[in-house]
């Protein structure tokens, strides 16, 4: 038994957890922020985009960077924050409880672009036929982001979900290229690529692969079997 | 007549405060999640522009000083960054023709199209997201073995137009069945065939959805790492990321993070400035469905 196998499915599966509600939700929120008219929305909606352009290899080594124990700037951000509370310098790339946050920090600015884009698209689809008719029945706008927006961006929420999903699991560019130690615990994906390319075990590389897989593939199953309680598809409305 | 507009205009209704308390909210939000997001650019940008004895610098430096100018047209000759330049614009312009035109089509037929089984095979095509990707990674190379295409530009033009991306073909299809029917029918009755249906009523329709993959398509070949780092074996082939890569340095070398950052900022200028152009387009985009319930 591969004494590392359970603890990267429980960091996995964590990461996924934690990180898949921030980034729906967020990015949602972001989204609606900037279909806004206001001065400037250009500028801002490319400054949001930011995050996406980068490739990927290259926001790890800038995370990296910026994490780095000596001379990151994050630690330098937060040295005030770390004298007040009396605690060490975290080497956050070396610790089991620091290495979970630094990924949902990478996360978290990770939602802005791609999926903030995809919600902005889908935001653009709501006619404002129906808001305006919801506003003259005084409807609030709580009211109308639940009643209306939700259904009917909910095809476009069921894609973040999934995609959000299938991402957290399969996280990989990142957590290779920023290199936390051995310590901190691995992701499935760096276990499965450990295995297979580094020690040339391509059998237990396959195995954990396909243990990912099979629970990648069942949450999806879920998630498309709830599908008739939550989302709207126009399509299938029949008049 | 004039003083009393005027007063008329001063008093401050309730709705207009909440009207101002509101956008200022939203200016605030907005400004401050900017500088957030801003902050790991700027000290990209910083560091491209730092001397390398200065990098490692505690307390950090934010504006360096002096700022070396230098380190762009440096890093940019290193490599022969004009050719890689060159061979990227080619991937990226075949690889997005390709991918547009092959994802729209699969995923209306997804949408649109009932036969038996469909479910079940938009799921198998999800499935091939789920296995991580260093697994098929082998087999693929093999299969572009056979074709005897390795080391060309073939294998990442070619797979495009296989409809690979499912994620834009879950994207469009999540858009196209935002659709009411009712457009299908319409454009039935005037005589249009399934293409004419496609082409002239439904993609004008999903415009903001198309311009997002389009935009994503660019990025994603532009920025494509992987492929072109196993694909291609020639150095005159390979492309702006590969190049980049050189500045990593070797196993116990350390990486020349000025170079890194300058090269970073320079191959993510491109992507910003054309999504800068396309995103007034999602301001324009208040779709109208040509229905009246």
């Amino acid at each position: 038994m591969d004494i590392e196998f359970w603890p990267s499915i429980r960091i996995t599966l964590l990461y996924a957890l934690l990180s898949l509600p921030i980034g729906v939700i967020g990015a949602l929120l972001i989204a609606m922020l900037l279909n806004n008219r206001i001065r400037g929305i250009g500028l801002f909606r490319t400054i949001y985009f930011l995050p996406a352009v980068l490739p990927e290899v290259a926001v790890a080594l800038l995370w990296r960077w910026m994490f780095n124990s000596e001379v990151g700037i994050i630690n330098y951000v937060l040295s005030p924050f770390y004298k007040l509370f009396g605690i060490g310098t975290p080497d956050w790339f070396g610790n089991k409880d620091f290495v979970l946050a630094a990924f949902i920090i990478m996360s978290v600015w990770g939602i802005f672009g791609t999926n903030t884009v995809v919600f902005l698209a889908g935001l653009q689809g709501v006619p404002r036929a129906l808001h305006e008719a919801a506003e003259i029945d005084g409807a609030g706008a709580f009211r109308r982001f639940l009643h209306i927006t939700v259904p009917q961006i909910s095809p476009v929420i069921l894609l973040q979900v999934v995609m959000g999903m299938i991402g957290a699991l399969q996280i990989f560019t990142i957590a290779m290229f920023v290199r936390p130690t051995s310590a901190a615990g691995k992701f499935m994906n760096q276990l499965v690529y450990e295995r297979g390319f580094s020690q040339l075990d391509m059998g237990e590389a396959s195995a954990i692969a396909w243990v990912l897989f099979v629970i990648i593939l069942a949450l999806t199953l879920l998630v498309f079997r709830s599908t008739p309680f939550w989302v709207h598809y126009e399509s299938d409305v029949r008049r | 007549m004039a003083s009393t507009h005027a007063m008329q205009r001063r008093a401050v209704s309730p709705y207009r405060l909440m009207r101002t308390v509101y956008r200022a909210f939203i200016y605030v939000t907005v400004i401050f999640l900017a500088v957030v997001i801003l902050i790991p650019f700027f000290w990209m940008l910083s560091t491209a522009l730092q001397e390398e004895g200065d990098i490692f610098a505690w307390p950090p430096q934010w504006i360096p000083d002096p700022p070396m100018w230098r380190n762009f047209p440096d890093a940019w000759n290193a490599m022969p960054f004009n050719l890689y330049l060159g061979n990227t614009l080619y991937i990226v312009a075949l690889g997005i023709i390709a991918e547009l035109a092959s994802a729209t089509l699969v995923a209306y037929g997804f949408a649109r199209f009932r036969f038996p089984g469909s479910e079940i095979v938009f799921l198998i095509l999800l499935a091939t997201m789920m296995l991580p990707f260093h697994v098929t990674l082998i087999p693929t190379y093999l299969i572009w073995q056979k074709f005897g295409l390795l080391g060309e530009f073939d294998p990442l033009v070619l797979r495009a137009w296989t409809a690979w991306g499912p994620f834009y073909i879950f994207l469009l299809r999540q858009f196209f069945m935002t659709l009411p029917r009712d457009l299908d029918d319409a454009a039935e009755m005037d005589g249009a065939n399934w293409l004419q249906t496609f082409v002239c009523v439904m993609l004008p329709q999903i415009r903001p959805a198309l311009l997002a993959v389009a935009i994503f398509g660019f990025r994603g070949y532009w920025n494509d790492f992987l492929g072109p780092l196993i694909y291609l074996t020639d150095m005159k082939k390979y492309t702006m990321n590969v190049g980049m890569y050189f500045f990593m340095g070797g196993v116990n070398e350390a990486p020349q993070w000025n170079y890194l950052m300058v090269m970073s900022t320079l191959i993510a200028l491109p992507v910003l400035v054309l999504f800068f152009i396309a995103q007034r387009y999602f301001i324009e985009g208040i779709t109208f469905t040509g229905i009246k319930d």
